[in-house]
């Protein structure tokens, strides 16, 4: 089972945090301390599994953790848990969240907060994993995007003339511009 | 995400006004993410403060705010509980309000996407403020699970993970047990994690689980088959003989998935299905198998393990490893593809990625816990992994070296295992868990015993991350409740050396630690009575009268079968010393103390003069109360040990001075003026006299019976024997033990003390050790010239054996003098 997933910056700063077992708010900041703590010190060659820290449950549980620029993906998981697993299903997390978010950044991640916490729970719901097939997921995040979009109505109106103007092919609009045949008038004598 | 770059802003803000305008709604400020973050960053100080006043704004006009509002808020409420500041409580407090706006928004909205994220603000509210918002969501809850569209559902069930307690499971699980057989898959899949979810939180209150798993294993969907397979391991491992054809049914699915009868979507790299096939392999190896289905299994994993090897993506390896693992449990070694699976192990230990290095020695140390041999191979590998820059390398190659450890090697295993103990910065929760692993190794190599015990102190002392003191003294508890009377003889003066210089806070926790303790060894026993005494004096507001009863009780627990004199001599100094803190004692403790004596089969005039002395002692309130008063003022004269150097001869002198007053003054001797000679007793003379006449007063420690027998608690006062000279011409030979490490042997020592070449001679190449010595010092015959090179080995061991300088400066205080330069 998965315990917990933490996505902080290099300064420490959460950007992400999902636990699946219930801690008090006091005890998840501190976890995201001490698991930054462990973290962030070590190198980046060495390998991607460590202990939990005493608060998330000592050793009984392992710190699967991948570190993408600025951001630390630390998922936390139990024994009954592949780590080697849980290692690709990170790469998957990651690269869904590019695909959906087209060269995925940190502000995405903090202005899109609710469209990360959808992607997540396509892949792990429950503290377990639910999807690990990227165009499943993408399909399934593209599919919300587009029900959200047709349920707007009024409201709407904006991103909807804005997606209409996005469709138009502006240069090519003379060349296929089709006007309609003249009728033909009668002649006058 | 649609990129509303062609738009301005402006127009996108004229429409939005325009809307709210038709609407009738109130035109209101925005509050929304961006403006709590541009907020945020200006005020740097008072994060707490805008973070406050922002989310107080929105519950003020969150119920006139329109649904896209609304939706804003929520987005940034969910934000807000993910920061640090969540946790300040006057936030805490204002996050809270919202509860109760989140859930008429989840009642009122009818879009999907505005259900789910009030569902997702909702489970943001409970995870930082309280539990108590799920009770007023069932409902809704409820509504949405039974409605007829397909994504409702799944956003109802996809928050039931985090809102449901323990209450509320015997309300949803009705509902949601009916959706196991809905038309939709996607939909299963989420019933089917809610339910374990449920199972794990409240077992008793989920039923009919047989069904569930007939039924799950045999949906035609694959996703819901693996999404089920968590659930089903957790009802199948709590009860196993209840699914008796459970085995054939996942082996079947197994070969199925291997074949690549799965959907393409489900392939990863080459690979079908893998997180399907990791499950089953991981819930095959903790089921009982029979022959057959072995056979099966067998071939099974090797069409895995050669379809694993074809690639070289992180899953391949992960398959290949919980194949390899359940090999190792399932299969003997003379199984051929336990053989295979060996050779497999070397794609991980031949790897260059860190990640894969440490999996294959996982489960090189598997391998070795079921035949040593077959590490052989990777010999080069293990020392190579020793030294590695990774400490998570390096811990898994020691904690290998563990396992490969033998009566043979230990010595040389256990050598690199402290040298790199002792040097790298280790988690704390590594070397307390390797306390117990020592403990094990005791308990396994008895005879090595005080060789253990001079490795961990040792490690224990020079440990980087074993700064606490409180960790040491539980630590040392812990190896003399393993090693009993074989304790090294320098555990005490650690245990000493700690309790010296530890804070209040450390003496507290010993103190309970020693009440708490039920059972000691004999050893123990008199270690933990010591302390007490050390403790009530050092503790303030310490029950004395609690320690004494402790310190009977503990008495009584000892072992009645074996002769315990040195413990209840003990037990009777340390209730004398501890009335000595306080007089004001039970009347009757003498007689208590009486019955717990009685009850050792012991008839000693040693014991009886104890009991004497401290029933002379108890009788005279005036005396225990001016001893009571001297240990108020701090006098530590009376603490003195005879075995400071420049008090050597002065205790024999004034030993034989005491003998000289005694004859002097008996019965016997007519008192007349020729005889009377002029008293020259000084004060330090009459301390030499109380310090030989009153027992109580000397140190705790008991009197040592057999040079043989030598241990720590031997080093007290000694009033029947002669004071040991401590200075000597090579000078100051005080301690007898050594606790330096002997210098690390090197690789090529350890690989063939791990993997020894069939050696003809027994003998070894190794110095005895001072124990054995010891052991031989009965036979020496000092005529012979082999038996005089032992002796002058011995000395040598004995000279250059010299306190650690780290050990020599945390020595008692009262023990030794500081070593001089």
């Amino acid at each position: 089972m998965i315990k917990a997933i933490l996505v902080f910056n290099n300064h420490g700063k959460s950007r992400l945090q999902k636990f699946y077992q219930h801690y008090s708010e006091d005890v998840q900041q501190q976890i995201i301390r001490e698991t930054f703590h462990l973290v962030s010190r070590r190198d980046d060659n060495v390998c991607s599994f460590l202990e939990g820290g005493t608060l998330i449950g000592g050793s009984d549980y392992k710190l699967i953790y991948r570190h993408y620029a600025t951001l630390y993906f630390v998922f936390c998981v139990d024994s009954s848990e592949s780590e080697l697993g849980i290692l690709d299903l990170i790469q998957v997390f990651v690269e869904s969240l590019d695909r959906c978010f087209e060269n995925v950044c940190e502000l995405d991640l903090i202005f899109h907060v609710d469209k990360v916490h959808h992607i997540l729970s396509e892949i792990v719901m429950g503290g377990m994993v639910l999807e690990t097939n990227m165009n499943e997921i993408v399909t399934k995040f593209l599919e919300q995007d587009k029900l959200e979009k047709s349920e707007a109505g009024l409201s709407a109106a904006p991103a909807k003339a804005a997606a209409a103007i996005k469709s138009i092919d502006l240069p090519s609009l003379p060349k296929d511009l089709k006007l309609p045949d003249l009728p033909k008038l009668p002649t006058f004598r | 995400m649609i990129k509303t770059d062609r738009m301005s802003d402006i127009m996108l803000k004229t429409l939005n006004i325009a809307v709210d305008a038709v609407t009738g709604k109130q035109i209101l400020p925005n509050l929304d993410l961006k403006q709590l973050i541009q907020a945020i960053s200006k005020d740097d100080h008072n994060e707490v403060a805008v973070l406050i006043q922002f989310i107080s704004e929105i519950n003020r006009t969150f119920h006139v705010s329109s649904t896209l509002q609304k939706r804003k808020h929520l987005i940034a409420i969910v934000f807000c509980c993910q920061l640090e500041w969540a946790r300040n409580l006057q936030v805490k407090d204002a996050i809270s309000a919202m509860g109760k706006h989140v859930i008429t928004f989840i009642e009122q909205v009818k879009s999907i996407q505005d259900k789910k994220i009030g569902y997702l603000g909702l489970s943001s509210l409970v995870n930082c403020c309280s539990n108590d918002i799920a009770y007023l969501a069932v409902n809704t809850l409820i509504k949405d699970i039974a409605s007829k569209d397909n994504h409702l559902i799944r956003a109802a069930l996809q928050v039931i993970p985090h809102l449901v307690l323990v209450d509320l499971v015997p309300v949803l699980f009705p509902i949601v047990e009916k959706r196991l057989t809905h038309s939709s898959s996607a939909v299963k899949v989420q019933s089917v994690i809610a339910l374990e979810t449920m199972l794990r939180i409240a077992p008793e209150f989920v039923t009919n689980t047989k069904q569930h798993v007939k039924l799950l294993l045999a949906d035609r969907d694959p996703d819901v088959m693996s999404a089920a397979l968590p659930y089903v391991s957790h009802i199948v491992m709590k009860k196993p003989e209840d699914f008796p054809k459970l085995v054939d049914k996942l082996l079947f699915i197994l070969k199925q998935v291997v074949n690549g009868n799965m959907p393409i979507s489900m392939t990863r790299h080459g690979i079908s299905a893998p997180w399907i096939q990791i499950r089953i392999v991981e819930m095959l190896s903790h089921l009982n198998i029979n022959e057959q289905q072995l056979k099966d299994l067998a071939d099974i994993f090797q069409n895995i393990l050669n379809r694993s090897q074809m690639s070289s993506h992180v899953i391949a390896f992960a398959l290949a490893y919980q194949c390899i693992n359940a090999i190792l449990h399932l299969f003997p070694p003379t199984d051929p593809i336990f053989q295979h699976a060996c050779s497999h192990l070397s794609t991980f230990m031949h790897s260059k990625q860190a990640n894969y290095l440490v999996a294959g020695l996982n489960l090189l140390t598997k391998m070795s816990s079921i035949d040593p041999k077959l590490c052989s191979s990777y010999q080069d590998k293990i020392v190579l992994c020793l030294n590695h820059a990774d400490l998570s390398i390096q811990k898994q190659t020691l904690i290998l070296l563990e396992t490969l450890m033998n009566a043979e090697n230990f010595k040389v295993v256990s050598q690199h295992m402290i040298s790199r103990l002792s040097k790298s910065h280790w988690p704390s929760s590594f070397i307390s868990t390797s306390s117990e692993k020592v403990s094990k190794l005791v308990e396994k190599y008895p005879l090595h015993i005080g060789y253990f015990m001079d490795m961990f102190c040792t490690l224990t002392i020079s440990s980087t991350f074993a700064k606490s003191d409180d960790w040491k003294l539980e630590t040392f508890h812990l190896i003399l409740a393993a090693a009993d009377t074989n304790a090294s003889p320098a555990i005490f003066d650690h245990i000493v050396a700690c309790v010296s210089k530890a804070s209040e806070d450390v003496l507290q926790l010993e103190l309970q630690r020693c009440i708490g303790f039920k059972k000691l060894s004999s050893l123990h026993f008199r270690v933990v009575t010591w302390e007490l005494c050390f403790l009530a004096n050092h503790c303030n507001g310490t029950d004395i009268k609690l320690l004494i009863d402790v310190v009977l009780k503990l008495c009584s627990a000892l072992d009645k079968e074996k002769d315990y004199e040195e413990c209840l001599i003990s037990m009777i100094l340390t209730v004398t010393k501890l009335c000595a803190i306080c007089p004001a004692t039970d009347e009757n403790l003498l007689a208590l103390i009486c019955n717990v004596a009685g009850e050792f089969a012991i008839n000693s005039t040693v014991v009886q003069q104890r009991l004497h002395e401290l029933q002379l002692f108890l009788q005279n309130q005036k005396f225990l109360k001016t001893i009571a008063d001297m240990h108020k003022t701090e006098f530590s004269f009376l603490q003195f040990d005879s075995k400071m150097s420049f008090l050597d001869k002065f205790i024999s002198e004034s030993k034989e001075q005491c003998q000289n007053v005694e004859t002097q003054f008996s019965l016997d001797v007519p008192f007349t003026k020729e005889t009377t000679k002029p008293l020259t007793i000084s004060v330090s003379q009459k301390e030499a006299q109380i310090k030989s006449a009153t027992s109580f007063l000397a140190s705790a420690l008991p009197q040592k019976k057999d040079i043989m027998q030598e241990s720590f608690l031997s080093k007290s006062i000694s009033t029947s024997d002669q004071p040991e000279k401590v200075w000597s011409k090579q000078g100051f030979s005080g301690r007898q033990e050594s606790t330096t490490l002997k210098p690390v042997t090197s690789s090529s020592d350890l690989v063939s003390s791990l993997f020894p070449v069939t050696s003809s001679a027994g003998s070894s190449s190794t110095p005895p050790t001072l124990n054995e010595a010891l052991q031989n010092l009965s036979v020496i015959d000092e005529s012979s010239k082999e038996d005089r090179a032992m002796l002058d080995m011995m000395n040598d061991m004995l000279m250059t054996s010299q306190s650690d300088s780290d050990v020599t400066d945390t020595a008692s205080p009262f023990r030794y003098p500081k070593a001089n330069g």
